[in-house]
């Protein structure tokens, strides 16, 4: 009831007609003042830079391959840091940060105290020519890695979602044991139609699959669940990587962005949190190695160290190329 | 010689704005509790989007994208020195429950006015779950705060909540 009666005060909170119009009206502007047309002098001074650079890329190409590392905030992926050989820099996110401290009794009566603890997401990727995959390894943090191209692959191919359809509400009222309820009608043939169309060739035990239910303002007024039925990937999804290591493969369609990781310093926040005084900069450093494949069939590897200072900067050094 | 493709163009911008304006500007509401920073934050999220030129791989990615970034942008606001020096001569949820000015579209339940008197840091997190139906752990993921920090903000937030609305909701 919490949540239907929310979303139906919620639901009504739109804004102004007007305020969309405009704000549109300044994102055209902006757009096409962002990339005003190019004059012949302008075009001329490219098409030298662009030789120049042409004739220094054959010239290193004669050379080992090699690569850059680039760091940006999520909410600013124009604002590239580089991070460059034998100088620290102070990457453009991974702040951390302590907030508030929140006491309360945990299940076995005892008092828990704990800090929240925060962090600034970003994302570190490679830039380079010639790269087939690179493969960030971590010691300490974890990289998340999500495959757009796989996911829409294998949603082509229906190996996410299987099935989508309604139900009444009142059929499986609102409560903590939705997911017992919706099995129990399962196994009793409430659903042998869905069956029918959607399970013919499938497993028929609902434990195989996950159970999501949903609901729209249209659905919230009309008393009915929107019930999304996927398989189960026991692991999680293929497509997203989360883990110590993660290995990105280049797709021409992403271009650069292929290459976007996720950083994550799960152990210094669990530190933060701690009831104790810290120091951002006492906690740990991540050890992180980045290995590049090349077209050509070599590798070149980067090791480099991410660090946070006093104020909670996340700042990251090459150690080793 | 052809001039960069923006990779953010004006018709992209102008889809994403149509399809998740409605959700931005709600969190920004539930956020800042009144329009006018709400809307602020709606332009501010936007023309961040314009200019970051960030990339989305999915709907979904956008959408966190987006939460994340009105997250941040209403930090800034909640934290700039203009906020702190505004002192409102009544507190506009008061008013609103007694007269309903303030507060767009049609009369609210004491749920509404439950939350928005929730301390800011457990609007977020109730807002998330309850009206973008996020898990504990997708919240976690986008805010950045591990899944225990969620947990017990949700855990304090209901609890709160239970005492205002008097039990009177089964669910909180």
């Amino acid at each position: 009831m919490f949540r239907k009666r929310y979303k139906e005060d919620f639901d009504s909170i739109t804004p102004d007609p007007d305020v969309i119009d405009n704000l549109s009206e300044k994102l055209k502007s902006h757009a096409l003042k962002k990339y005003p047309r190019i004059g012949k002098h302008l075009i001329a001074a490219a098409v030298v830079v662009c030789l120049l650079m042409s004739v220094g890329l054959m010239t290193r190409s004669f050379h080992e391959p090699s690569f850059a590392m680039v760091a940006f905030a999520d909410d600013n992926s124009d604002d590239k840091v580089y991070i460059d050989e034998n100088s620290s820099v102070v990457l453009p996110f991974g702040k951390i940060s302590r907030g508030e401290k929140h006491s309360y009794i945990d299940k076995h009566g005892k008092m828990v105290c704990s800090y929240d603890s925060g962090f600034e997401h970003g994302s570190i990727s490679i830039e380079g020519e010639g790269i087939s995959s690179v493969t960030y390894a971590c010691k300490m943090g974890e990289f998340s890695y999500y495959d757009s191209v796989m996911k829409k692959r294998m949603e082509d191919e229906g190996k996410i979602k299987v099935c989508v359809f309604t139900v009444p509400v009142k059929i499986i009222p609102l409560s903590d044991d939705m997911d017992a309820t919706f099995e129990r009608l399962w196994n009793e043939g409430y659903f042998d139609d869905i069956k029918k169309d959607y399970f013919q060739d499938k497993s028929t035990d609902i434990s195989d699959y996950e159970v999501m239910f949903a609901q729209t303002g249209e659905q919230l007024e009309k008393g009915i669940w929107r019930v999304e039925i996927s398989h189960k990937f026991e692991n999680g999804y293929p497509f997203r990587q989360r883990s110590n290591e993660v290995t990105a493969a280049f797709y021409e369609e992403c271009g650069t962005t292929s290459f976007d990781v996720t950083w994550s310093p799960w152990y210094a926040l669990d530190m933060v949190s701690e009831d104790k005084p810290i120091d951002f900069a006492d906690l740990p450093s991540d050890d992180i190695t980045v290995t590049v494949h090349f077209t050509n069939g070599k590798t070149a590897t980067k090791q480099l160290k991410f660090s946070f200072d006093s104020n909670g900067n996340l700042i990251a050094e090459v150690v080793k190329n | 010689m052809v001039a960069p493709e923006p990779q953010n163009t004006a018709t992209q911008i102008e889809r994403i704005l149509q399809k998740y304006s409605k959700m931005v500007y709600r969190l920004a509401y539930a956020r800042t509790k009144n329009q006018a920073d709400a809307e602020d934050l709606l332009q501010e999220v936007f023309l961040r989007c314009l200019k970051s030129n960030v990339q989305f791989n999915s709907d979904e990615h956008c959408k966190a994208w987006l939460i994340r970034t009105t997250v941040n942008c209403s930090k800034n606001l909640l934290t700039s020195a203009w906020f702190k020096r505004i002192v409102p001569m009544k507190n506009p949820l008061e008013a609103s429950a007694e007269s309903n000015e303030g507060v767009p579209g049609e009369e609210k339940s004491e749920v509404f006015y439950a939350v928005l008197g929730l301390p800011e840091k457990y609007r977020m997190v109730v807002h998330l779950f309850y009206y973008e139906d996020y898990s504990v752990a997708k919240i976690s993921e986008i805010l950045s705060r591990k899944e225990s920090t969620i947990k017990t903000q949700l855990y304090r937030a209901r609890e709160l909540l239970k005492q205002k609305l008097k039990g009177e909701y089964d669910y909180v």
